[in-house]
């Protein structure tokens, strides 16, 4: 009975540990992300330049500015790819959207660096992005369903999603 | 037995009163810590930061570019006295070309305008070479880098990353910075490097007093225990 105990403690010690040494790090690097969405032919970037009007609409989106006044993406016919970050604690997460049609495309996280909130990166939370796209107060047309303990990164995700849409809008206007 | 338990009830509820003072002001602080911004608030307390030793690793190092400085304090970098860039392991250098300043550090470029107004960040995947080892500029003012698999020949405009077996540049050096801005400096950084939530957890966990306030937390919560304990136990004798 003893050993069976000690045994599932050590089990437990031992998952514990491997999740959260598992938690934080590089998913997906930006090179790579790139070029997956572009079938290993990745255009040359394009670049938007935040003027003061997309500033101004930014800052509602993420609550702060951008901290740049340009920002490159990549563009082909049929879709635009984003490499953007937010802080969803402390640290900044590294996502990749895919924007087609005034749509989300693709929503991936590349690069987790807190040590909570990493379950954002499981495609059964980033597939709620899928076809998701801006209505009036360049909000989200649909609710996100968060994960308890994952509050802020859900956030961080969600204004990033909010922001490619924008973003995609802007450039598809000029 | 009831009258013996009851005084060392009594004397241990005084002895610990001040750790039940800390550890609920403290609890409550922490659970509340983002609300009331502790974890982006910093100690400015010269004694904590020393207690803490918060300095960098290694001697602030430093590259005049035109009027300004760019230089590294630990894992950060500023330009002038703006803080810039954290988490960073080497700065390679900044050059002033075509109206921007250039800063490159750990496979990265930002750029920055005359007034320090942040442009871009350029990483990996806008090319910037992998192993960038100097940063420097030619005759015909291009950017040239020096990596890891060869030279570069920089247009940041379009994104272009021309490589070369050799190319010769200006290459940029380090150079003492002047002690007043070195002094301000050290000051921003040991200011901007032990949140206010780092010290209230090792307040809470006894760690700030090193690894046997740990042990003296302990036996409070021990105490604390023992406390509840005799205390339901003479409430039920009483009853």
């Amino acid at each position: 009975m003893f050993k069976i105990s000690f045994f599932a403690v050590f089990s437990i010690l031992a998952l514990q540990w491997s999740t959260l040494s598992i938690a934080k790090g590089v998913y997906l690097e930006p090179e790579l992300f790139i070029e997956q969405v572009f079938s290993n032919n990745p255009p040359k970037p394009d670049k938007v330049w935040i003027t003061k009007k997309i500033k101004a609409d930014v800052y509602k989106i993420l609550g702060h500015d951008l901290g740049v006044i340009r920002l490159r993406y990549w563009n082909d016919d049929s879709k635009r790819a984003w490499i953007l970050e937010e802080i969803g604690r402390d640290k900044p997460i590294t996502v990749g959207l895919v924007t087609a049609n005034g749509k989300i495309k693709q929503i991936n996280v590349l690069i987790f660096r807190e040590s909570r909130g990493w379950e954002v990166k499981y495609p059964f939370f980033t597939d709620q992005y899928k076809q998701a796209s801006l209505v009036e107060g360049n909000q989200l047309d649909r609710n996100i369903d968060g994960i308890s303990g994952a509050t802020l990164s859900v956030n961080a995700m969600t204004k990033l999603a909010r922001l490619a849409l924008y973003l995609d809008a802007h450039v598809s206007k000029q | 037995m009831f009258s013996i338990i009851h005084k060392w009830h009594k004397r241990f509820g005084v002895f610990v009163a001040v750790f039940v003072i800390l550890l609920v002001i403290s609890g409550i602080a922490l659970n509340h810590s983002q609300q009331i911004k502790l974890n982006t608030n910093y100690i400015q307390a010269e004694w904590i930061l020393d207690l803490y030793q918060i300095n960098p690793s290694k001697e602030p190092l430093g590259f005049k570019t035109s009027d300004t400085w760019v230089s590294q304090v630990g894992e950060r970098v500023y330009f002038n006295e703006s803080e810039i860039a954290k988490g960073v392991n080497e700065l390679i250098g900044s050059i002033f070309i075509n109206e921007f300043y250039v800063v490159a550090f750990d496979g990265q470029l930002t750029l920055l305008t005359q007034a320090g107004e942040k442009v871009e960040h350029l990483t990996g995947v806008e090319g910037v070479p992998a192993g960038m080892k100097s940063i420097g500029y030619d005759e015909q003012d291009n950017i040239i880098i020096k990596a890891a698999h060869g030279f570069y020949q920089v247009n940041l405009d379009v994104l272009e990353w021309n490589e070369y077996d050799y190319l010769d540049a200006n290459w940029i050096t380090a150079s003492p910075i002047p002690a007043q801005l070195k002094s301000n400096l050290l000051k921003q950084y040991r200011g901007s490097g032990l949140t206010i939530e780092r010290v209230l957890l090792d307040l809470h966990s006894g760690r700030i007093v090193g690894s046997w306030g740990v042990y003296v937390v302990d036996l409070a919560a021990i105490i604390f225990l023992m406390l509840a304990l005799t205390g339901v136990w003479m409430w039920w004798k009483r009853r």
